[in-house]
């Protein structure tokens, strides 16, 4: 037995005897044994605090209380299970939401990338105007990589997607291609096989999720053959199962990103002069102790040297960029996760705002109770912790219900999105995230539970037995008022945040008349390999496939486009000067699209000037934008361009209004469609579109057994409605949209509970008076304008805060905005006057109730 | 408002409760109620004792091993437990005595003149 154990064994009876003993003294100095135990008793003084503070010595007894204290908590919480559940739910959806956040802002901001040393990452790449992806040459990252002493490697990368074609069907697949750093770099260790040994080319790592899906359970797949793309590659090993790709740059423009589940290793040409030029994504490791400072003075220096050997106007406009991969991999989306973040806090506040208002509410109800065990002996300090601990019961629940509901949120999240923001897919409830949830809890455990405490420590034991169940002090209600009138102002902060991301998501949607997305399929096909090698076979191809598709039943019309893979730096007009690539380079490129005679019906493309071509003709048409900026104010038709240096002239027959079809949250480039027929080098890739009676994808297996019927090869890909990619080209602004309104919609939730509380709470506490009014001739309708307005002070006051709230914060959000100012007028005002009539609402359920107060019965019962 | 009251004299007796224990339980082992009342005898009834203040002050000196107990039955029949000095107990006895002397007679030596004064 442990020595405290042993120690306070039998202490009661010990203090029995104690007291025996004194009364027996007493009786013999001769008082009445009545009398000689009442002074024994008070010689002795508090038996129960004696008890108490004699434990109290022995450490363990704060734990035992504790416990005490818990149990007691489940006990009061059981009693009142309405008062439990909706302080619980509450704080589970503020936290749940709360934590979903965090969690997202913990994979993509906070947690580093899963390769060794990653804050040494850093990413490189040259840039000509701001915004810019940006490119590196094979040869330039050869005299980086050799010369450039600051890093420990340098890897060049880039992505291709294949057709694979198995015994089973064709497939597509997204192929990382590194050069043989990278496996040093991102610390890869295959779980079977091994890695590409040094120079080794034809060799590629297969994810281990593609590998169970290409070869599930098959023993044998180190060493197999495989085809991409017409090339033959042998797969060397499987990369474990949480390794991924985590390099940022996005694979091509017009592209949907996906994971990457091949791993190629290549070589990268290192020869100056004529020939195709490779542009790579590269990112470097510094060496430790070797600063961003320092290798950037380097890389100028290697990029001096080369400016003399070989001048090239073209490189000298650019401007190198080197930058921590983290950051280049987040850019702006850092941002929106803070706003996020920020906004909700909104709702814990809001939710803590309630809670406390709630144990307010139940706090003077307590009052007694609380002053019954102060009168027994309870010190405050014994009180505030069971009542801390009350509060801390709830919060934890309410913290492990909001896990539950963070998991389910990040689910919803990935499903609707899983790209929208880089490494999203990685967002798990970690052990960080855990510890926020727990913190999380214990803080909003003291933020509601202290309210009640500062009522409760000013409690007189003996004014709280004799008013046993009078109403409150009026400066508790005052502080509900406060509180109420708070989490109105919050929720209209986040009303209007939300508010303001929903008009710049009608501002984007609004679409021209004529442009259905919705009745469109859009199929991407991508020429690889050997079979295209001649130009004339993929625009054969292309020919081949709409004159099939055509003939199907439920489609209109049908088109391509090269939207997005052909750019130029400007079109030549015949007659101007020509321009040096020293010109063209100086502005933003344009879009060459190589389209066909359908575009215009398929796309609803509204002509301002002349004619659409016809397939074959050597013509072009222009956008508004290009022509604005091409042209300078003259009369584009009948002239003559050229869109390429080598192309052919083409002649102007028409332009067309511009028209947003792949971005919506940007203004459309300057474009120039062109007949596809005439691009001599033929296409590398094309977008098929499909405009169809009614239903787009249910298009989609005829369009994969057209093409598959032509050539068993190629396979489409990103099948899917304009629509969905025009949705899916503003994803992270739909996700911040679909967050924020999630988040606006539980704060008023919780702000008209909050404020119809206090009003039902008011009318219950003031039953007596109202009676009194009603029994003195008071109308019910002047009972109700009352009850009433009393609410609506609270509410307006709540409403002019959160005003002047949201024109300080909305500033922070103009970057998620589109074509809405912060401070924009009728969101303000709609919003606002419609939470004031929810609230107006909200308030009149409780005067209603105190409108059918019967007198007779409320001045009997007090 | 007795529990306000008693939490004050327990800490203003606190150190000097202890040591009245230590030198009444050097004449013997004693239970509970006996050292109380050699207490307040022991002072001519100058100090009054609030019994229940005792027992903390028992046990806190269990806990740093300067006394020690046995149990045992009382002549009531109830469990009682008697408390005797350990070898540890005894050398703080004689520090802290020596300690309240020369406190003791530092006050003294403030006091006086100022008695003389009056």
């Amino acid at each position: 037995m442990l020595r405290h154990e042993r120690a306070l064994r039998g202490l009661d009876e010990e203090i029995h005897d104690h007291i025996e003993r004194e009364t027996r003294d007493n009786i013999d100095r001769g008082l009445s044994p009545d009398e000689a135990r009442r002074q024994a008793m008070v010689t002795f003084g508090n038996v129960a605090l004696a008890k108490e503070d004699t434990r109290s010595v022995w450490a363990w007894v704060w734990a035992e209380q504790f416990l005490q204290d818990v149990r007691y908590a489940l006990r009061t919480h059981l009693g009142n299970p309405a008062f439990a559940l909706v302080v619980i739910l509450t704080l589970a959806v503020a936290i749940g939401m709360n934590t979903a956040v965090f969690s997202m802002f913990n994979a993509v901001v906070l947690r580093p990338l899963g390769y060794p040393n990653a804050e040494r990452l850093v990413w490189l790449s040259t840039i000509s105007h701001e915004g810019e992806q940006g490119i590196v040459t094979g040869p330039d990252f050869t005299d980086w990589r050799n010369q450039a002493g600051s890093f420990e490697q340098m890897v060049a990368y880039g992505y291709s997607d294949y057709t694979f074609v198995s015994p089973r069907g064709a497939s597509r697949v997204r192929a990382a291609r590194v050069t043989e750093d990278f496996w040093n770099l991102s610390g890869a260790k295959p779980v079977a096989g091994r890695l590409p040994l040094r120079e080794e080319l034809g060799a590629v790592l297969l994810s281990s999720s593609l590998a169970d899906r290409w070869f599930a359970g098959d023993p044998d797949v180190i060493g197999r053959t495989v085809t991409l793309d017409g090339r033959q590659a042998t797969i060397v090993g499987i990369l474990p199962q949480h390794f991924r790709f985590q390099l940022p740059g996005s694979p091509f423009p017009g592209f949907r990103p996906r994971d990457v589940d091949v791993y190629q290793q290549v070589r990268v040409s290192s020869q100056r002069g004529n020939g195709p030029v490779q542009l790579l994504s590269v990112v470097g490791r510094l060496k430790v102790g070797a600063t961003l400072e320092r290798a950037r003075a380097e890389i100028e220096a290697i990029r001096a040297r080369v400016a003399q050997a070989y001048p090239s106007p073209l490189n000298d406009q650019r401007v190198l960029r080197i930058v921590n991969v983290h950051d280049q991999l987040i850019g702006r989306t850092g941002l929106a996760l803070r706003v996020l973040l920020g906004a909700v806090v909104f709702v814990l506040l809001i939710a803590c705002a309630n809670v406390a208002n709630l144990h307010l509410a139940r706090a003077s109800v307590r009052t007694r109770e609380i002053a019954v065990r102060m009168s027994v002996g309870a010190s405050r300090g014994r009180v505030l912790r069971q009542l801390l601990v009350e509060s801390l019961v709830l919060a934890l629940l309410g913290g492990a219900a909001g896990l539950l509901i963070a998991r389910l949120g990040v689910a919803a999240i990935l499903r609707i999105d899983r790209y929208a923001i880089p490494r999203l897919t990685e967002a798990t409830l970690d052990g960080r995230v855990l510890a926020f949830v727990v913190g999380m809890s214990l803080l909003t455990a003291l933020a509601f539970g202290l309210a009640p405490i500062f009522t409760l420590w000013k409690t007189d034991p003996h004014e709280a037995l004799k008013n046993a169940n009078r109403a409150m002090s009026p400066g508790t209600s005052s502080v509900r008022a406060v509180l109420a009138a708070a989490e109105v102002a919050l929720a209209l902060i986040l009303l209007i945040g939300a508010g303001l991301m929903a008009k710049s998501a009608y501002r984007m949607y609004d679409y021209t008349p004529g442009f259905e997305p919705e009745r469109v399929l859009t199929a991407k096909v991508v020429f690889g390999g050997p079979g295209y090698a001649n130009p004339q076979q993929s625009l054969a191809f292309a020919t081949t496939l709409m004159d099939r598709v055509r003939r199907e039943p439920g489609v209109e019309a049908t088109s391509i486009s090269t939207h997005g893979f052909m750019l130029s730096g400007g079109v030549d007009v015949e007659g101007d000067p020509v321009r040096t690539p020293e010109e063209l380079g100086q502005r933003p490129p344009i879009l060459v699209n190589a389209t066909s005679a359908g575009l215009k019906r398929v796309m609803g493309l509204h002509l301002l000037r002349g004619r659409w071509f016809t397939d074959g003709e050597a013509a072009a048409v222009l956008n508004d934008s290009l022509a604005r900026r091409e042209m300078s104010g003259r009369d584009p038709i009948g002239r003559r361009i050229k869109v390429t240096e080598t192309g052919p002239w083409l002649t102007i027959v028409g332009v067309v209004a511009d028209l947003k079809y792949s971005q919506l949250d940007a203004p459309a480039d300057p474009e120039v469609y062109v007949p596809y027929t005439r691009i001599e080098n033929g296409l590398f890739a094309f977008t098929a579109l499909i405009l169809t009676a009614n239903d787009p994808i249910s298009l989609a297996p005829t369009l994969r057994k057209v093409m598959s019927d032509i050539d068993n090869t190629q396979v489409p890909d990103d099948v899917m409605s304009l629509e969905q990619g025009l949705a899916e080209s503003i994803a992270p602004r739909r996700l911040n949209l679909f967050m924020f309104t999630t988040f606006a919609a539980a704060a008023i939730f919780v702000a008209m509970i909050g404020v119809y509380g206090i009003m039902a709470y008011s009318v219950s506490q003031r039953g007596y008076e109202i009676g009194i009014r009603m029994a003195l001739g008071a109308q019910r309708r002047n009972v109700v304008s009352m009850v009433v307005s009393q609410g609506m002070q609270v509410t307006f006051a709540g409403i002019t805060a959160g005003v002047a709230g949201a024109l300080a914060l909305t500033q922070f959000m103009k970057s998620l905005l589109y074509e809405v100012q912060p401070s924009d007028p009728l969101t303000f005002a709609v919003l606002t006057i419609g939470l004031g009539t929810t609230a107006f609402v909200a308030c009149c359920i409780p005067a209603l109730q105190a409108a059918f107060i019967d007198p007779a019965v409320t001045l009997r019962c007090e | 408002m007795s529990t306000k009251r008693s939490r004050e004299r327990v800490e203003l007796l606190q150190g000097t409760l202890d040591l009245l224990i230590l030198r009444v339980l050097r004449l013997g082992p004693a239970h509970g109620h006996a050292i109380a009342k050699a207490i307040e005898r022991g002072s001519e009834d100058v100090l009054q004792v609030e019994q229940g203040s005792l027992y903390p002050a028992l046990h806190r000196l269990i806990k740093r091993g300067w006394i020690t107990f046995e149990g045992g039955a009382s002549e009531n029949n109830r469990q009682a437990k008697f408390y005797r000095l350990t070898a540890k107990g005894r050398k703080q006895l004689d520090v802290e005595t020596s300690r309240w002397d020369r406190l003791a007679a530092a006050i003294a030596r403030i006091l006086r003149p100022a008695a003389q004064e009056r």
